[in-house]
């Protein structure tokens, strides 16, 4: 096969394979979310991403759920080599993500809180930032056992 | 004239020397993967713990009969270090980030003592 075919071919598979699996949640999405949102259409906003944990929880008497995603927040130039049996220099973009977590009350499913684990951690109303640290944990636990 | 191979290698090993002589000269930080480790309420020497790096500096400052207290670290964000500060009131800590962060957040009092704190030069050396 021509060489270019095959650098061609690998570069295709190099690109699909950062592409699958995990679909980073994006800005736009994010800014379409407020405490108005309603559950269907905060599903409908965050469905194009992939929720990499979910938890149903209780803490002080009131049953929330959280849902964890990578936020994209910019991308980072990759470069593989392949040598076939010249070298080309392969270069792929990767994005780079953060964790954020949208969590609704429970049964409603009425939006409580969004952001990433660092702003809700500290944010200024006390009933999100003191939920956090179980949240964490939880997310953590379940993000293990996928 | 062009420069020789040897000449070349030569201002390539300058160069990675001066690479590794200003990242050593840049201290400890933490690095943004780091923050969720952070919840309100933590102690001093808990926010320590989990950051596994002790701060820069401790400062303190009153204002309006509140008492905060301050450590001074460096976050790397990548391509860069920046002063970043971890606020503690009645021993628990009660806001991080960066001084932009901590100007936009509500409580004033907090915002002045941090103000305190860099009007001091000497203490952020």
């Amino acid at each position: 096969m021509n060489r270019f075919v095959k650098v061609f071919v690998l570069a295709c598979t190099v690109a699909v394979a950062g592409c699958a699996g995990v679909i980073p949640l994006q800005r736009a999405q994010v800014a379409a979310i407020s405490r108005d949102t309603a559950p269907p259409e905060l599903d409908r906003v965050l469905a194009n991403a992939t929720a990499v944990a979910q938890v149903e929880f209780q803490e002080g008497g009131k049953a929330y759920l959280a849902r964890q995603y990578n936020l994209q927040t910019g991308t980072r130039q990759d470069m593989t080599m392949v040598c076939t049996p010249t070298c080309v220099p392969i270069f792929i973009q990767v994005p780079v993500t953060e964790r954020y977590v949208v969590i609704q009350n429970l049964p409603a499913r009425s939006v409580f809180a969004w952001g990433t684990l660092e702003e809700l951690s500290k944010d200024a109303d006390p009933a999100v930032s003191s939920l956090m640290p179980g949240v964490k944990q939880r997310l953590t636990e379940a993000e293990k056992k996928k | 004239m062009r420069p020789t191979l040897r000449a070349i290698r030569r201002r390539l090993v300058s160069a990675l020397g001066a690479v590794l002589v200003l990242g050593a000269c840049a201290g400890p930080q933490i690095f943004h993967h780091q923050l969720p480790v952070l919840d309100k309420g933590l102690a001093p020497a808990q926010a320590v713990a989990r950051l596994q790096l002790p701060p820069l500096s401790e400062h303190r400052a009153a204002v309006n009969g509140r008492s905060f207290e301050f450590q001074r670290y460096r976050l790397n964000n990548g391509l860069q270090s920046d002063t970043y500060f971890l606020a503690y009131e009645r021993g628990g800590l009660t806001f991080w980030g960066y001084i932009t962060e901590f100007r936009r957040q509500p409580d004033r009092d907090l915002n002045a003592a941090l103000n305190l704190v860099l009007a001091d030069p000497a203490a952020l050396r």
